[in-house]
């Protein structure tokens, strides 16, 4: 997760990069710049991270229309713009959207409005028992320990110290029959030139980006397991072909533009 | 041609029949439609997603087959508006409302008929493009008040050193 607060406008933020590759305007042109850079080195990446970003609605329609939840718990959200999980849930869900970083958290909060049962705290993912502990959340869920958790393109600011804590923290928390959604980011290969130069661009804003192989998170994740429908690629995921080049190819080799799951108990 | 001009009573008449030879291959069109929207896929966001795209296609010919029977530029424009806001790319809406004046040219019409359809469909092309670039605007200047707003806030709620 990026350490420094999205309040600083002067330096490139990775979240306003993502909203950027996203083709938001919550950005400027310090973060523009260097999204364009990454870009050249990965062209692939914007599609990657559009693709995502785009489970999102199937996710809210699965967990709460398909799979009865009435409670869903969303780990760095970002902005809750007209694609994010409140818009899409069964009527009467309760939606607690949650970020690290408090302009995110504003903005949130001004895009909701009055929303019912929707909210948003400031809270960072890396350290769930933080949101669950809270007063408002504890007033709001009550005894409530049935829910559907959400982290949904956030793996790669995650060490897999952090993965696991999570993890462990979610499942000891939530009943037997909830549920995690999780997004396991496909990324470039660290040995490769155009890797190897993202990951240093991240790291000199001051974000160290994470990238792990399916079976390594399997194993951090191991108190929960896939449901039936298993780790999807975006491409399986969406139905579509996901046109790759030869050079996306060799770059994304590991995990292509990423996998989608629902992990149970 | 001139999409600029609103056709004239005999325009009316030949748009009708026009209209319903085009609904008689309303799946040829919608499936051209959707090719040009697969094409540019990866310029939408939020929710135009892969996964719709079959469905906007269906809308959009019968939202061009609509417009040719109305003339109603102002509710082009408002479904411009509306696919802006929902995420529609630039590339997709261009990629669109070109398909969309290419199926005058696949439905064998007569000069006469040709030349009526193609304004027609020109007038649609600018008035969606028109109400997507209003609606565009509309977007980024609402989304840059509410960064304001909260980066403001945020400052407000930050202690002064």
């Amino acid at each position: 997760m990026p350490e420094k607060t999205i309040i600083d406008a002067s330096v490139p933020n990775a979240g306003r990069i993502y909203d950027y590759m996203l083709g938001g305007h919550h950005n400027f042109e310090i973060d523009r710049r260097v999204g364009e850079q990454i870009t050249a080195l990965l062209p692939f990446l914007p599609k990657a991270m559009r693709l995502s970003r785009w489970c999102l609605q199937d996710v809210a329609r699965t967990l709460t229309v398909e799979r009865g939840f009435r409670t869903i718990i969303d780990f760095a959200s970002g902005l809750p713009t007209m694609d994010h999980i409140h818009t899409a849930v069964a009527p009467g869900t309760t939606v607690i959207y949650s970020d690290h970083d408090p302009v995110a958290v504003e903005y949130g909060q001004e895009i909701l409005g009055d929303t019912p049962n929707v909210h948003y705290f400031e809270a960072d993912c890396r350290r769930p028992e933080e949101l669950l502990a809270r007063s408002e959340v504890e007033e709001i869920l009550g005894d409530n320990r049935h829910v559907a958790f959400v982290y949904w393109g956030v793996s790669m600011y995650m060490s897999d110290e952090d993965i696991a804590h999570a993890a462990r923290i979610l499942y000891d928390w939530s009943d037997e029959e909830s549920c995690l959604a999780f997004y396991l980011a496909g990324m470039a290969d660290r040995e490769s030139p155009e890797g190897a130069k993202m990951y240093e661009l991240y790291r000199q804003m001051g974000e160290e980006l994470y990238d792990r192989p399916l079976e390594v998170f399997e194993e951090l994740v191991m108190l929960w397991h896939s449901d039936e429908l298993g780790y999807r690629s975006m491409a399986e995921w969406h139905g579509i072909e996901v046109a790759m080049s030869e050079e996306d190819l060799k770059i994304f080799a590991a995990g292509g533009s990423g996998h989608g799951v629902y992990l149970v108990k | 041609m001139n999409p600029g001009l609103p056709p004239s009573l005999e325009d009316r008449e030949i748009l009708n029949q026009v209209a319903e030879q085009l609904a008689s291959q309303k799946a040829a069109i919608a499936s051209e439609l959707y090719q040009a929207l697969r094409a540019t896929d990866m310029s939408n966001r939020l929710l135009i997603s892969p996964r719709r795209l079959e469905e906007i296609a269906q809308e959009e010919v019968g939202t061009l087959l609509h417009f040719l029977e109305t003339g109603d530029e102002e509710e082009a424009r408002q479904r411009g508006a509306r696919r802006a806001s929902e995420g529609l790319g630039e590339r997709s809406s261009l990629a669109m409302t070109e398909a969309l004046r290419g199926a005058c040219w696949m439905a064998n019409l007569d000069r006469e008929a040709l030349r009526v359809a193609l304004e027609a469909s020109g007038r649609y092309a600018n008035a969606f493009l028109e109400g997507y670039l209003s609606g565009r605007e509309d977007e980024i200047l609402k989304e840059q008040e509410r960064v304001r707003h909260a980066f403001q806030r945020v400052l407000e709620k930050q202690p002064r050193s």
